[in-house]
This record gives structure tokens, C-alpha cells and sequence, in this order.
């Protein structure tokens, strides 16, 4: 509302201002407004009248000029009327203000305000809506109604009354809320319990009125009863429970009405959530003196229930306090879910078996105590059991060749129909990668894993434990199908506590390999820090590891280790540690400072600073003196190494040391082949450009058959086998020869195929060169062809192996004995000779 | 009248009412809509006698004044001094008594006592409890009313006779304590007999607890 402007007190003073010039007898205003009306809808043409007395002084004996103000805004005034422009009109069109004063101005010096008014503007009431009446029950009884006012701003003060008449009484009563409250509560008096009454409201104000749709009700039908109590809960029936109830001590006069009630119930088990899964059963025409019937129950459980009241559609009462009952008990029905780990003992003898499970979607306990039992056998009473407890689990032993056991619930009244665990050694399949955890919120997690194309692949196991608990009870497992990559899996999941996730391949034989991961639901800073510890100190580096941080005290998946660390000068430098190996080195340290490090542990959901710790790097590094002193020892070493071959190698000095004695086992034989001397030519000319002088030639003849193993030639003509001996002693080389091996005497022998005289170019004769380092077949000079102790350039045959084993070739034992002598013929000969010798 | 004559009346009546058997020829009495009013008025005859108790509490404080006492039987003098008249004695249905003139003596009764509570009222101190009794009388004088209504046909109802003004002689406070004891015993008494009277028109069958 706007504020009233400080000139409306000169409006209310004025007149008694000028008229107080006047005598006080004829005391009255010097002018008068008119207006058509002082209160009017907003927006609606206002016409006022300001007439000014003949006798007002301001006036007397001169033209007067009028002016209208509303506010502090002047009006264009309308023309003087007669009468000497003593009266004027205005008109305004449309009156948008909610409250103002229009007032009548003298136009003098100064200008003066002759007359006023205020005009008020608003809306007529709209009819309240909306309203409804509930009866209080409860002492002292009541029947409190309650509207709503309406949508559109009146503006103007507007009243409500409420109004209702008996019929049966004939009783009529008003009355009248404070103003701006909008319900009222009728008392006991006002209204007759089992009487219809007829109640409406009215909303007044200067613009009009409008009256409510007319409520008519029976008061005791519109009541909200106190929340009833069920006395006691009884089984009489298999699935039922029966409730006595009755309703509260003020409203126990109603027992023999018939009542609306409705029951919830819930399982006592999951009495935590605190919510009621069950659908309320509406219970029609209930008597307080009867008891309900609740039935279609499970057997053997515990439930809790809670009961309300309403009376012939009025409002519910707020639910009674729970009740909990127990059904009569039953054998227990339905399968279990099995999930088994298997693993070999013993040589494969017998299996390691861990069986989980939980109750499948049809299990029905139907008992409070419940126990499982695991047998070999499947008929009850049968001889064969395995174990038996109350928990989930059960770890036990099974023989090679077991292929099932069977799983039962028990209580005290039964047993269930045997569930069958297939009984699968491991398999090590490997199908499963890439298991990713992902928190949906505090009680899911998102499993994720990628998975292989596997043959007999049925699906996959995920299976879940609290880490912190050793207890295997606390594991839990859902199955999925085949293709599924994914799983939800929800339940207890306590925030800042790891949890072990497995996913499992499921194969028609058996479970493959898994993968685990740790996951948390939320993760928060580690609890602790490890303190650092100084492992290795060096002149200008540092090595820093500390400990795990234990389990618990984690809260979350270490994702870094970093070490901060600092100078006196106050350069920091920071250093990031791989979370698994917990160490990390510091380098570029000057050994003349003093610095400090402290460690920061690292999860996804904060970190922690751990204690500082300071350290100072060696002026003297031993390990560094130790390896500069090894390095140099090392060097001298081999310098004097160097100078005594370089020495020794000298042919003058050691010929003037000692003389050159021919070793046997320096001698060598080589074969040539046609083909291979050929090569060996082109070698001979590249890589040897000094001729070889072979210091002696022998020719031997080979028979044309083939050569087999009964009349090998080396066996069966043993008269044409040169005498090694003789071939050895040959004539000396000539003087002037001076090859790059001195060292031993090359000797050459000729193998023919045939004929030694023949010259069949067909067959290729074979060429075997010897030479040996036998001091009786050198020269006074020191002389020795090079050693061919292999022709071939690229591997060698086997069959080509000559005095003596070699890196790359080692005879073979057996059969290969007789190609081996095959390509020693002189020694094959010596052989046969001291065979005949013997 | 002898008050110990008005005291004996209930159990009187509670042995005479228990077993009357109700006329044959009253086939009104088990029409469905009587049985309605007849169950509301059970229910209002079980509400006054479950407030009687708190209403007492709340007014009377006079500590030798207690409900069910034997010794209100000292207390016939002065219920002659003060100007308590008893209540009118209700018989079963019978030929001798209509059923119409049964509930005529009801709301006579009804009435009577609704206006001692009235005339003894303003002059207690905590009035609510009372006030509260006084607002179920009156439902369940309509409801009665409703009942002798359709007893008569609906066609000539006879106006029942108003009850003669009770004026009590209140002189001093403890007049007051004595005077809304003796109304609210008398009211219980009466309020026992009518609950029986309803019982014998009730046809439902129901068994119930006595209050």
C-alpha cells in the first residue's frame, strides 16, 4: 500500500485552518469533494466534484481557479462550472491506484488545498475454493474446515465467515477466523457427530461478496481416527497371521462401526530399509471386535506389520506402531544358487572344493532357523553327507572322480528337494581381460570386462568380497549370460573399504582363469602416510622408499607416490614414484646442502601429506672411489696385457724362447671335393693369394659300386689305404717357401672314385689335405701352411668334421659313427689295422 | 424423590432390560435405516458413559466425591436440597410400554440430565470436559428423537413434552462440587440403562463388550 504523502495532513488540517477564522458556530468547510465512490474496482472511471463556498475567504469576491491532484500528480481539471467557477468536476478514466487521495487545490499564492478524499480501489472476493473440513476425534473434538482464499489480489480488506446449518437440529452458525487465516475450527458444540451439516464460506469485502460451494457432511464420516493398535498377532493358519486390533481409548465408543482398514506388512529381515515393499491390503466393513486375517504369507518368517483406519471414505489415520508375528513353519522349498571354486590336491588325487551359495528367486526357507547340508547322495536320510552349516559357504574334499554332490536347505520341520552341484576340475582357460570397476553410487558398482571368443563358453561368474573380511562368508556371486560384458552389482557396499571383484569364465567343463581387481564405492584421502626412509645415499643422488600402506588405512587405489623435496634456497622439485616399486632417486643433489622432502600419497578421492624428512648427500662418495679405482685397475690390466702379447707375438723373440714343436691336435685334414675346390680355388685366389706346397702327395684308389655299410671300401680294401705313416713322410718344402701359417706342414692326399689312372671327368675324386705342426715335418725355418680346419663358407656339414669337436659341430653318436670314420680314412685304416693286429 | 430410589433404578432396569424380548409386531424396530440410528445411538450412549469418568475428574475436586462410590448414598439429602430430580425410570418394550414410550422416557432422561449439566456448568471452573458431554447428550437426544420419529410412523409425531426447567440451589461451592457429582452418577446410572434399552432394539447380532 502506498505511504500516505505528508501534504494529507495539511488536507485534513486546512479546513480547520481557514474556517478557523470563522467563528465556531459556523464552523464548516471551506470546500467539499464528491466523489462517486471511495472505494471502486481497480481500473474503473472515478468522477469527483469539488464545490467551494461562497463564503470560503479564499475565494470571497474574486474568479477562482480549481485544481485536482491525485497524489502528488495534478489532474487535468475539466472546465469551471457556473456559479463563478466555484465548482469543478474531473473524471478519471480509470483508476489504477489501490489507495489515493484525490484533493481539490484554490489556485492562490500560494496554492491551496481546499478539500480532499480518498478513493481505494480493488477486486470484488473471488468464492473460496477448496473446502474441506476433517473432524478431530480426539479430545477436545473438533471439525476444522480450511479454503483457499483465491488467485487474484483483492486489495481491499476482505472477510471469510463460515457458515454451517444442522439439519437435524435446525441449528444456523457463523464464525469468524482472524483476519488472513483461512481455517477455522468449529467446536464440539457446533456441530452433531451423526448429523448431516452444511458448511460454506463467505468472503465479504466493500466490492462485493461470494459465497463457496456448500460442503455437506457427516462429521464423524470426515474424521481422522487416532492410529489404531493391533493387540497381538496370532498363526493359526498355515501362510496366515491374525491381527487383534482395536482403536485408541478416545475413540473406543466406535467398536461396533464398521471401518475401513488397510495392513502393510514387510519382511522383519528387512526391517532396516526402513521402507514397506508390500502393497497395503484394503480390508473393507471391519469390525474392531474381529480380528483380521492375513494369509498368503511365507512360512516359517517373521513379519512385521502396521494397520490404519478410516470411516466411510473420510481420511486415513496415520499407521499404528509395528507388530511382528511369525508363521507357522514349513519344510523349505525351491533351489539354491551354487557357485563352486575347484582346484586340484595332491597329485591331481583329489579336488579342493569351495562351495558358495545364496537362495535362488524361488527359494522359500519357510523356517527361522536354516541350516544346508551338502551329500554325495541324493536321497535324504542317505549316508554320504559332505558337511553342513548355517552360513554360505562350505569348503570340503572330494576324490577324483566325483561328478556331483547335492545341496539341501533344512529347518526343523524339513528338508528342500536336493539341488545338484556339477562337480568341474579347473580349467586354465584364459578368457577374461581388461575387468574395470566403476562406482554407480554407494551401494553399486559397474563391473565391466572384455572377454574372448571361447568354445564352450556358457558365461561368466562375478564374484565380490569386502577385503578387509577374512570371513568367506561375506562373499557374494551373480551369474550372467555369455554375451554380457557387464554387471551391476549392488549391496552393502561400504564407502572407503576395498572389495575384491572376480569375473570368472563359465565353460560347459568348468570355470577358466579370473580377473581381479580392487574397487572402492567412494574413495577418499589414505588415512596415513609412510614415513620415508633414506636407502642409499650418494655425493649428488639419493635413493627414498618407504612401505605400503597398510589395507585398511588406504581408502581408496593408490594412484601416486610424489616426493617433494627441497633445497635450503628453497627450489623445490618434485618427483613421481611409481606405486609398485615405493622407491624413487634424487638426482643433480649438491652435496654442500641440507635438503627436506616430504612424501604425497595419492587415491582418487584425496591426498595425504606425510612427516618431512631431511638429508644431506656425501661430500665423499666411497662407491664412486671404489669404481674409479676399479676402472683404473681394469685399464692397467689390460695395457699390460696389450704390451706382453704385443711382445710375445713377436715371431723373433719367440723363436729365440723357444722352439716350434708340431701338436698333433693343431694338424688338420681337409677334403675338397671337385665342386668345393673350385670354391675353395676362388677363395684360395681372393683371401689366399700365397700358394699352398703340400709336402707330400699320396693317391689312393676307391672302388665305383656303391658304398654301403657291409662292404664299405674303407672296411673291405684296406691294402689300398694309403699308410698314414707313409703319407706324412714326405719330401721337405722348398726353402724358399714362406707361408702365413708356419706353424704347421700342410700334406695332401687324393681320393679317387675309380681307377687312379683313369680320367673320367664323372668322377669326381675327392682331395684331403693334412697338415700338421710336427716339428719333424717343417724346415729349420719356422713354417706352417694356414689351418683348414673348415672350407665350407657357409655352415658345415656334419659329415665334414675333422680332429677333433668344434663349436659348430659335434659328431652324433650311433649311426653316425660310421660317416664320421667314413671321413677319417687314414685313421679308419689305423682302425682296421689294429683290428687285425688284435 | 428418595435418591436412593433414583440410584436403585439402574439396577433395577439392568436386570428388567436384560431379558426383554422385543414385540413381534414392532417390525419398524428392524428396518435398516432404525438399525442405523440404533447402532449411532450405542455408539453415543458408549461415548457419554466413556467421558462421564474424565468430565467428573475435570470438575469435581472434592475428594469424598467419587463415581461408583457407596457412599454417594449419604448424599440423598442433599440431592433434595439442591433440586436434582431423578431420572425417569425406563422400562423393556412391551404392550404395556411401546417402544415409542421407551424412547420418550429416554430423551425425557436425556434432556433432564443435559440440563442439570447446563445449570451446574457455569459455575465450574473447567467446564471443557463438561461442555464436550453436554454437545454428545445432544447428538444423542437427536439421535433418539430420530428414532421415536420413526417409531410413530413419521405421520403424527407427538411433540414430546418439554422437560420441566430444572432450577438448582447452588448457594455455595461445594452445592457446585455436589450438584455436577450427582449429575454425572446419575447420568452413568441412566446412560447404563438407556445402552441396555438399545441393545434389546439392536438386530445385528453383534455381541459387544459391556463398557
Amino acid at each position: 500500500m502506498k505511504s500516505t504523502p505528508a501534504w494529507v495532513a495539511v488536507v485534513v488540517l486546512l479546513p480547520a485552518l481557514v474556517n478557523g477564522a470563522r467563528n465556531e458556530v459556523d464552523a464548516q468547510p471551506c470546500a467539499t469533494v464528491l466523489a462517486s465512490g471511495s472505494v471502486v474496482p481497480l481500473g474503473s472511471p472515478v468522477t469527483a466534484t469539488c464545490v467551494i463556498r461562497d463564503d470560503c475567504p479564499l475565494v470571497a469576491g474574486q474568479a477562482v481557479r480549481i485544481e485536482w491532484r491525485l497524489g502528488d500528480r495534478i489532474l487535468p481539471g475539466g472546465p469551471a462550472d457556473a456559479e463563478g467557477g466555484r465548482v469543478s468536476r474531473v473524471v478519471i478514466p480509470s483508476f489504477n491506484l489501490t489507495r489515493e487521495f484525490l484533493t481539490c487545490c484554490v489556485q492562490a499564492s500560494p496554492a491551496q488545498v481546499v478539500a480532499g478524499v480518498e478513493i481505494r480501489a480493488g477486486y470484488p472476493p473471488e468464492a473460496p475454493q477448496n473446502l474441506s473440513c476433517t473432524t478431530n476425534l480426539t479430545n477436545p473434538n473438533t471439525l476444522t474446515c480450511s479454503w483457499d482464499a483465491g488467485q487474484q489480489e483483492t486489495h481491499l480488506h476482505t472477510k471469510y465467515t463460515l457458515h454451517t446449518q444442522i439439519w437435524d437440529s435446525n441449528e444456523n452458525n457463523t464464525y469468524e477466523p482472524p483476519p488472513g487465516v483461512h481455517r477455522y475450527s468449529i467446536p464440539r458444540s457446533g456441530f452433531v457427530l451423526f448429523s448431516d451439516i452444511r458448511i460454506s464460506v463467505k468472503a465479504v469485502n466493500e466490492l462485493g461478496e461470494a459465497t463457496s460451494a456448500p460442503l455437506v457432511l457427516e462429521p464423524v464420516s470426515a474424521a481422522k481416527f487416532d492410529p489404531p493398535t493391533i493387540v497381538r498377532i496370532q498363526t493359526k493358519k498355515y501362510g496366515c497371521l491374525q491381527l487383534s486390533w482395536n482403536l485408541s481409548q478416545q475413540q473406543a465408543w466406535m467398536v461396533n462401526w464398521r471401518l475401513d482398514l488397510e495392513v502393510r506388512r514387510r519382511l522383519a529381515v528387512q526391517a532396516v530399509s526402513g521402507q514397506w515393499s508390500e502393497q497395503p491390503i484394503l480390508l473393507n466393513g471391519v469390525k474392531t471386535t474381529r480380528s483380521v486375517d492375513l494369509c498368503r504369507l511365507l512360512h516359517g518368517t517373521r513379519y512385521l506389520a502396521q494397520i490404519r483406519v478410516r470411516y466411510q471414505g473420510g481420511p486415513w489415520s496415520e499407521w499404528s506402531s509395528s507388530r511382528s508375528g511369525v508363521t507357522l513353519e514349513n519344510a523349505p522349498s525351491g533351489r539354491l544358487d551354487w557357485w563352486m571354486k575347484a582346484s586340484w590336491e595332491g597329485m591331481e588325487k583329489q579336488l579342493n572344493i569351495l562351495l558358495f551359495w545364496k537362495p535362488s528367486k524361488q527359494f522359500r526357507a519357510n523356517g527361522q532357523n536354516v541350516s544346508y547340508a551338502v551329500s554325495g547322495k541324493k536321497l535324504a536320510g542317505a549316508n554320504g553327507k559332505v558337511c553342513s552349516t548355517t552360513g554360505n559357504y562350505c569348503s570340503f574334499h572330494l576324490p577324483r572322480g566325483v561328478k556331483k554332490v547335492y545341496l539341501s536347505a533344512v529347518n526343523a520341520v524339513g528338508k528342500s528337494s536336493p539341488t545338484e552341484v556339477r562337480i568341474h576340475p579347473p580349467r586354465a582357460r584364459e578368457v577374461v581381460s581388461n575387468v574395470t570397476v566403476v562406482p554407480q553410487d554407494d551401494r553399486s558398482l559397474l563391473v565391466r570386462w572384455r572377454s574372448q571368443l571361447s568354445s564352450g563358453l556358457t558365461g561368466f561368474v562375478v564374484e565380490w568380497r569386502p577385503l578387509l573380511q577374512t570371513d568367506l562368508s561375506f562373499t557374494q556371486f551373480e551369474f550372467t549370460a555369455q554375451n554380457q560384458t557387464q554387471l551391476l552389482i549392488a549391496g552393502s557396499f561400504e564407502p572407503y573399504k576395498p572389495y575384491g571383484i572376480s569375473v570368472y569364465p563359465r565353460f560347459k567343463d568348468g570355470i577358466g582363469f579370473p580377473q581381479t581387481v580392487d574397487a572402492y564405492s567412494r574413495e577418499k584421502a589414505p588415512s596415513m602416510a609412510p614415513k620415508i626412509q633414506i636407502k642409499k645415499v650418494w655425493k649428488s643422488h639419493v635413493e627414498l622408499a618407504w612401505d605400503e600402506i597398510p589395507l585398511e588405512q588406504r581408502n581408496g587405489c593408490i594412484q601416486n607416490y610424489t616426493v617433494f623435496y627441497c633445497d635450503p634456497k628453497g627450489n623445490f622439485q618434485v618427483v613421481n614414484a611409481d606405486p609398485k616399486e615405493r622407491r624413487v632417486v634424487l638426482n643433480g643433489l649438491n652435496s654442500e646442502s641440507l635438503y627436506e622432502a616430504f612424501l604425497m600419497v595419492s587415491t582418487l578421492g584425496g591426498s595425504l601429506n606425510g612427516s618431512t624428512v631431511h638429508f644431506k648427500v656425501e661430500n665423499f662418495d666411497a662407491a664412486a672411489v671404489v669404481e674409479i679405482v676399479t676402472v683404473s685397475l681394469v685399464g692397467l690390466l689390460l695395457a699390460g696385457i696389450i704390451v706382453v702379447g704385443t711382445c710375445f707375438s713377436n715371431k723373433r723373440l719367440k723363436g729365440h724362447f723357444w722352439p716350434a714343436v708340431p701338436d698333433p691336435a693343431n694338424s688338420s685334414i681337409k677334403r675338397w671335393t671337385s665342386e668345393s675346390t673350385q670354391d675353395s680355388n676362388v677363395a684360395f685366389d681372393n683371401e689366399e693369394p700365397n700358394p699352398m706346397y703340400l709336402s707330400h702327395l699320396s693317391f689312393l684308389d676307391v672302388p665305383v659300386k656303391p658304398r654301403k655299410k657291409d662292404d664299405d671300401p674303407w672296411l673291405s680294401n684296406a691294402e689300398d689305404t694309403s699308410d698314414l705313416g707313409e703319407s706324412i713322410c714326405g719330401s721337405p718344402l722348398p726353402t724358399d717357401y714362406s707361408g702365413s701359417n708356419s706353424d704347421s706342414v700342410p700334406y695332401a692326399t687324393v681320393v679317387f672314385s675309380g681307377p687312379r689312372n683313369s680320367t673320367t671327368p664323372e668322377d669326381p675324386h675327392v682331395y684331403l689335405r693334412s697338415e700338421s705342426t710336427q716339428p719333424l715335418l717343417e724346415t729349420e725355418e719356422s713354417f706352417s701352411p694356414k689351418c683348414y680346419h673348415n672350407m665350407a663358407t657357409a655352415g658345415m656339414p656334419s659329415e665334414q668334421c675333422f680332429f677333433g669337436p668344434s663349436p659348430d659341430c659335434v659328431p652324433e653318436t650311433g649311426e653316425g659313427g660310421g660317416e664320421l670314420w667314413d671321413d677319417f680314412p687314414f685313421l679308419r685304416a689305423l682302425a682296421l689295422n689294429d683290428t687285425e693286429n688284435d | 424423590m428418595d435418591i436412593l430410589l433414583v440410584l436403585a433404578i439402574p439396577c433395577y432396569m439392568a436386570a428388567f432390560a436384560r431379558g426383554a424380548p422385543l414385540p413381534e409386531s414392532s417390525a419398524q424396530v428392524a428396518d435398516q435405516q432404525f438399525q442405523g440410528v440404533v447402532q449411532r445411538s450405542r455408539s453415543l450412549t458408549q461415548k457419554i458413559l466413556l467421558s462421564i469418568p474424565d468430565a467428573h475428574e475435570s470438575c469435581v475436586h472434592a475428594e469424598a466425591l467419587k463415581l461408583d462410590s457407596p457412599q454417594n448414598a449419604k448424599l440423598a439429602v442433599m440431592a433434595s436440597n439442591i433440586g436434582i430430580p431423578s431420572a425417569p425410570v425406563l422400562r423393556v418394550v412391551s404392550e404395556s410400554f411401546s417402544l415409542e414410550a421407551v424412547l420418550r422416557n429416554v430423551s425425557e432422561g436425556l434432556q433432564l440430565h443435559r440440563a442439570l449439566l447446563r445449570s451446574v456448568s457455569p459455575r465450574l471452573q473447567n467446564k471443557d470436559k463438561v461442555a464436550a458431554l453436554l454437545a454428545d447428550i445432544k447428538d444423542l437426544i437427536i439421535q433418539i428423537n430420530k428414532m421415536v420419529k420413526m417409531a410413530n410412523g413419521e405421520a403424527a409425531v407427538q411433540p414430546s413434552p418439554s422437560p420441566s426447567p430444572v432450577v438448582l440451589r447452588l448457594p455455595g461451592e461445594y452445592d457446585v462440587q455436589v450438584a455436577a457429582h450427582l449429575s454425572l452418577g446419575q447420568l452413568q446410572s441412566f446412560g447404563r440403562d438407556v445402552l441396555r434399552c438399545l441393545r434389546s432394539l439392536d438386530r445385528s447380532g453383534e455381541e459387544e463388550a459391556e463398557s
